[in-house]
């Protein structure tokens, strides 16, 4: 498909998606009459929080720790590529691949009796979480920019500085943006898990729809994390084709 | 005084010496071509200038003054770098890849465009392809950016390692015919490495043969001939040299003076057409073709010209002097 037909789908998806978003977080209390004409006794949970704000507080508790742990990575990765031995780079690969396995549940319960309940013990894992995978997408990103770009680069006159600003993190940023995706859709369903540990977002209908055996409530909460994270990643979609655009 | 001098240059990897004692004066405008077998240190040598690599002991200067007297960076900028992988940036279009070293230089705008407007001119290369990326080039095409971005800040010296190397052979031969021209008219100081024998007769004012980091012979192409006998060169050259030196010489420069007498018998002779890039190796393949004494070469003016042998022998001694 040609590139501007492939753009143009790109923002088609984008923004069906957001409608749909929109619409659920709005419409949910026609959505919530609708079913409760067919099922009539459903459990009295009594609402606390409105729709949007469970919606606000699960973006902040997905997206802070996830933007913070692109800015600590990628500032580490590069510390890592200008000054780093080989010994250290591989390492950093291979914890960003152990990090990948860890269970983010795991994270969260060891936090809590550190921070305590609420938000924070959330978003520390959150931001664990994040870190390994970006942090091992920049160094292979860095290491894998083809060696006669890297040389030629050098040849010309250009500092360390300048190849890493003017060459490396271009050319490397398709990858990153590949560990930045793969953690943002992570966080973005794990930040419900967050609702255990007393932290706000839309884990807590969720949570509260479990105990209750009130599927509605469920999907009050999965609906919107479900439409979030295929946004976002729809998001990195033209990333994808900026990187086979420009070889 | 030399543009560069290299003198008594030492490097070695480990145990392994890449550059054993090498010295060698290149001057101003001269076209340098370095050869030697893989892993004689002809890179290494030529890394050395840049300062890609570090040497252990000796000197090399530029213009009289020691490459180490510069920093590093700014060093480069002032000499054009061409290398076989080319290396252009993927992430810009040709006309950014061509700025790249002007903009590291901070030049304004106006005098990047003109300069880039300039080069391509000169080239083989046409105004439509400077909104093209990396990847939507041929391998010739990328090429010849390459030269263009070593070029762009009309540095005195260029130093190039194999350009050429990753073409096609026909795509090859047209790319040394073309940079040859844009030498002729640009007459820097270039120092290129090949291990090609053919390309090193076509390109070089002098070549320089090296084995195990050191300078065997320094001459003229048409000079090598002369020492063949001696024990490297003539394993390296190999003994068909003089037959691949013959390429060296358009018959169109050489003129075709009064040698060859016009017309003679029509009848069965082989007739070729006498193109610009005609050598005396294409004149000498005819006769073999032709089986007989002599060739018919049409001239551009139409006039047949029968040439023998003889001939060719006449032309190349005209060529030698």
């Amino acid at each position: 498909m040609p590139y501007e037909g492939r753009e143009k789908m790109i923002w088609v998806r984008r923004s069906a998606i957001a409608a749909l978003f929109i619409l659920f977080v709005f419409g949910f209390k026609y959505i919530e009459a609708l079913y409760g004409l067919f099922v009539p006794q459903r459990p009295a949970i009594v609402e606390r929080t409105a729709m949007y704000v469970l919606v606000w507080q699960h973006l902040v508790i997905a997206l802070v720790p996830t933007l913070a742990a692109l800015a600590v990575s990628a500032t580490a990765g590069c510390l890592l590529h200008v000054y780093g031995s080989e010994e250290t780079k591989s390492l950093a690969v291979s914890l960003g691949s152990i990090g990948e396995t860890f269970p983010s549940v795991a994270i969260i319960a060891l936090s809590v009796p550190v921070l305590g309940y609420g938000n924070l013990p959330c978003m520390l894992a959150l931001f664990v979480y994040a870190v390994l995978p970006i942090l091992r997408n920049t160094v292979t990103g860095l290491a894998e920019v083809p060696r006669g770009v890297t040389e030629a680069a050098k040849g010309m006159g250009m500092d360390k500085l300048q190849m890493l600003f003017k060459v490396e993190l271009p050319l490397a940023w398709p990858v990153m943006a590949a560990g930045l995706r793969v953690a943002l859709i992570i966080n973005i369903s794990a930040a419900t898990l967050g609702a255990t540990v007393g932290a706000g977002g839309l884990g807590i209908p969720i949570v509260a729809g479990i105990r209750t055996y009130d599927t509605l409530m469920v999907m009050k909460g999965t609906m919107p994390v479900l439409l979030m994270a295929l946004f976002a990643d729809s998001m990195f979609a033209g990333a994808d084709g900026k990187r086979s655009r420009n070889g | 005084m030399a543009m560069i001098s290299i003198e008594n240059l030492h490097k070695s990897y480990g145990s392994q010496a890449a550059l054993d004692g090498f010295s060698l004066e290149v001057e101003e405008g001269e076209l340098m071509v370095l050869i030697g077998p893989s892993g004689c240190g002809k890179s290494t040598l030529l890394k050395c200038v840049n300062r890609m690599v570090a040497s252990d002991s000796g000197s090399i200067a530029l213009a009289g003054r020691p490459v180490t007297d510069y920093k590093e960076e700014l060093l480069r900028r002032g000499i054009g770098y061409c290398i076989q992988e080319v290396g252009l940036f993927p992430h810009l279009d040709v006309y950014e890849n061509i700025a790249v070293v002007p903009r590291l230089l901070r030049w304004p705008e106006g005098r990047i465009r003109e300069r880039v407007d300039r080069l391509i001119a000169i080239s083989g290369l046409s105004a439509g392809h400077l909104r093209k990326h990396p990847r939507q080039l041929s391998g010739g095409e990328a090429q010849r950016v390459g030269v263009l971005r070593a070029l762009a800040s009309d540095p005195p010296v260029l130093l190039m390692d194999e350009p050429f190397g990753a073409v096609d052979p026909l795509n090859r031969h047209t790319l040394q015919a073309e940079f040859l021209k844009m030498q002729k008219e640009l007459k820097k100081t270039v120092v290129f490495v090949t291990h090609d024998v053919d390309e090193a007769i076509l390109l070089a004012d002098r070549i320089a043969l090296m084995e195990k980091g050191r300078l065997v012979a320094v001459d003229a192409p048409q000079g090598l001939e002369a020492r063949l006998d001696e024990a490297f060169i003539g394993d390296f050259l190999g003994s068909e040299y003089p037959l691949r030196l013959l390429g060296r010489y358009a018959v169109k420069e050489l003129g075709l003076c009064g040698n060859g007498a016009e017309g003679g018998p029509e009848g069965d002779a082989l007739r070729l057409e006498m193109e610009p890039g005609m050598t005396l190796k294409d004149l000498l393949s005819g006769l073999i073709r032709a089986e007989g004494d002599y060739v018919l070469v049409t001239t551009p003016e139409g006039r047949d010209i029968r040439l023998s042998f003889s001939d060719i022998k006449c032309l190349m001694k005209g060529a030698r002097r």
